[in-house]
């Protein structure tokens, strides 16, 4: 399995940024080369779901 | 150094508990045995962060009295273990394996160390975990990372690494992990210890530092499942402080333990070991014929139908990373070089992520959680393979290889039941297997009573790693 074709540079910088973090070019490079990864994650994750689709809830209401 | 073969092994916390009660082993003989086996062993195995010997002596000592004073609390008193280094201890250093927190002393005990304490453990020290529970081993943090007894060239897995490299080398009895996407089934599996990552909710993680709140559980490790049934009881139980924590009864896991699999409906997710990410050959035989012994047992076996594993990881990889940036964003952004390559590099993805994506991975866990439970309706516990195969080497950062294949452990913190980690064998090179098996919500007892039937039926409790003192070491019978 090959190293999918990454995001745009731009766009991996202007996240990176926007996220507070300064990175070394050499550690940008590093997030840059790998974020193909992160969008094939995206996409097997996917968005298609019934509008009523809640998440599971992990607290449960009960008298003190 | 000398040669520490001579030194005697340890026993199991069941066996020590009933010699300690017989007053035919003194917790404080025990626990000089243990610290000598950690002068002996770790320095090539690394599993402490700290070693607090003055202290374990101390509460030895106190055991001793209390128990000759007929005030014995219970089966864990006089019983030494290790904290996995992101459970709090006050007054002891606890360090994620970080640098950021070298220097973190905390004022005040994680909830399950104080129930441990107040059971009677006695503390050996702090245990090895890749830094903040993630993304290990790292060769850039404070300390280096622990190694597997069973052959130090390889990982013991991670993250609670030293908790199982600690307990097969025999260094203590018990220990505790914390699992969020395998981390306490991944060592055990690596270094053939039992490791149970219990139903999410049922032990409290206040005062253990966080990695995803989603999918943080914390659990016991030891040699067997019956000690691991042990140390859950100690450690379970509602905690108002922890939001994740549940209002539920806590059975006596002790008393589930089966000698036999009688009626008991076992679903086999063969599927998940085929095709694409198929598991090694070796781990497929041994996993098959564990279900055989299960069958010999009296057990009713199923081939069950669940969701795709490659289903699970795009939710639990978003999840797990988004919410650890958030936990580490500030100090990310002032203290970036701070962090191991391996934590900055994986947690750093999530600035890639949108908060859009977050909830569909929510929403994504709860569609699993609905879909595994539907496959789940007519079995009493499921059984799958822990992981691909065997330990693997000691190797660098690889930043492509999180991503070529789906986790066999993460199904299970996304839809939240409990598991339990057993050895299923050994490979031809004598290096551990190991299997999972999964209860309903809350049937934590269900699935070590099976667990535990299984492993008195095998030989693989009577195997542990052959250590020398200041020589290579390897896996041996």
């Amino acid at each position: 399995m090959s190293t999918p074709e990454p995001m745009p540079r731009v766009q991996v910088e202007v996240l990176l940024e926007r996220a507070g973090l300064k990175l070394s070019p050499a550690q940008v490079d590093e997030v840059h080369r790998v974020s193909g990864y992160v969008r094939d994650v995206l996409t097997r994750l996917g968005s298609d779901r019934p509008m009523e689709a809640e998440p599971a809830l992990t607290f449960k209401v009960t008298a003190p | 150094m000398n040669d520490a073969t001579a030194l005697p092994k340890v026993p199991t916390i069941a066996e020590a508990s009933r010699l300690i009660e017989a007053k035919a082993l003194s917790p404080v003989e025990l626990t000089e045995l243990c610290l000598k086996r950690i002068e002996a062993f770790d320095p090539k195995l690394n599993s402490f962060l700290l070693v607090t010997a003055n202290l374990a002596r101390k509460a030895a000592k106190k055991a001793e009295a209390e128990i000759a004073a007929g005030k014995r609390r219970g089966p864990l008193h006089g019983i030494p273990i290790g904290l996995k280094d992101i459970y709090s201890t006050k007054g002891i250093r606890t360090t994620a394996h970080s640098k950021v927190l070298a220097q973190h002393v905390p004022d005040k005990d994680a909830v399950v160390t104080a129930k441990l304490a107040k059971a009677g453990t006695v503390l050996l020290g702090k245990l090895a975990t890749h830094e903040f529970a993630i993304g290990g081993p790292s060769f850039d943090t404070p300390w280096p990372p622990a190694r597997n007894p069973w052959n130090t060239e390889l990982s013991p897995g991670g993250s609670s690494s030293g908790s199982g490299a600690a307990i097969a080398a025999g260094l203590v009895l018990g220990a505790t992990g914390s699992d969020t996407g395998g981390s306490i089934r991944n060592p055990s599996t690596f270094c053939a210890v039992a490791g149970m990552k219990p139903s999410y909710g049922l032990v409290s993680r206040t005062g253990i530092l966080p990695l995803a709140f989603t999918l943080d559980h914390a659990g016991p490790m030891a040699w067997t499942v019956e000690d691991c049934a042990i140390l859950l009881q100690a450690m379970a139980g509602h905690d108002k402080a922890d939001p994740g924590s549940a209002k539920v009864k806590i059975p006596d896991f002790r008393a589930a333990l089966r000698h036999d699999l009688k009626g008991v409906r076992v679903g086999v997710i063969n599927r998940w070991h085929e095709g694409e990410h198929a598991v090694e050959p070796e781990m497929r035989q041994a996993v098959d014929a564990a279900v055989g012994t299960m069958r010999g047992l009296g057990a009713e076996l199923r081939d069950l139908a669940m969701p795709d594993l490659a289903d699970f990881a795009p939710a639990g990889r978003v999840i797990i990373l988004t919410e650890a940036f958030a936990i580490h964003q500030k100090t990310l952004q002032s203290r970036y070089n701070d962090y191991g390559e391996r934590f900055r590099s994986s947690v750093t993805l999530a600035a890639l992520f949108s908060a859009a994506d977050h909830m569909q991975a929510l929403r994504a866990r709860r569609q699993l959680i609905e879909r595994t439970a539907a496959a789940m309706a007519d079995i009493d516990v499921m059984v799958v393979a822990a992981a691909p195969g065997p330990a693997t080497k000691m190797v660098g950062f690889d930043p492509d290889a999180a991503f070529k294949r789906p986790s066999l452990t993460m199904p299970f913190n996304l839809t939240g039941l409990p598991v339990m980690t057993v050895c299923c064998g050994f490979t031809g090179d004598g290096l551990p297997l190991g299997m999972q098996v999964i209860g309903h919500p809350f049937g934590d007892a269900t699935a070590m009573g099976v667990a535990h039937a299984y492993e008195r039926a095998t030989v693989w409790r009577s195997r542990r790693p052959l250590l020398f003192a200041g020589a290579a070491m390897s896996a041996a019978r």
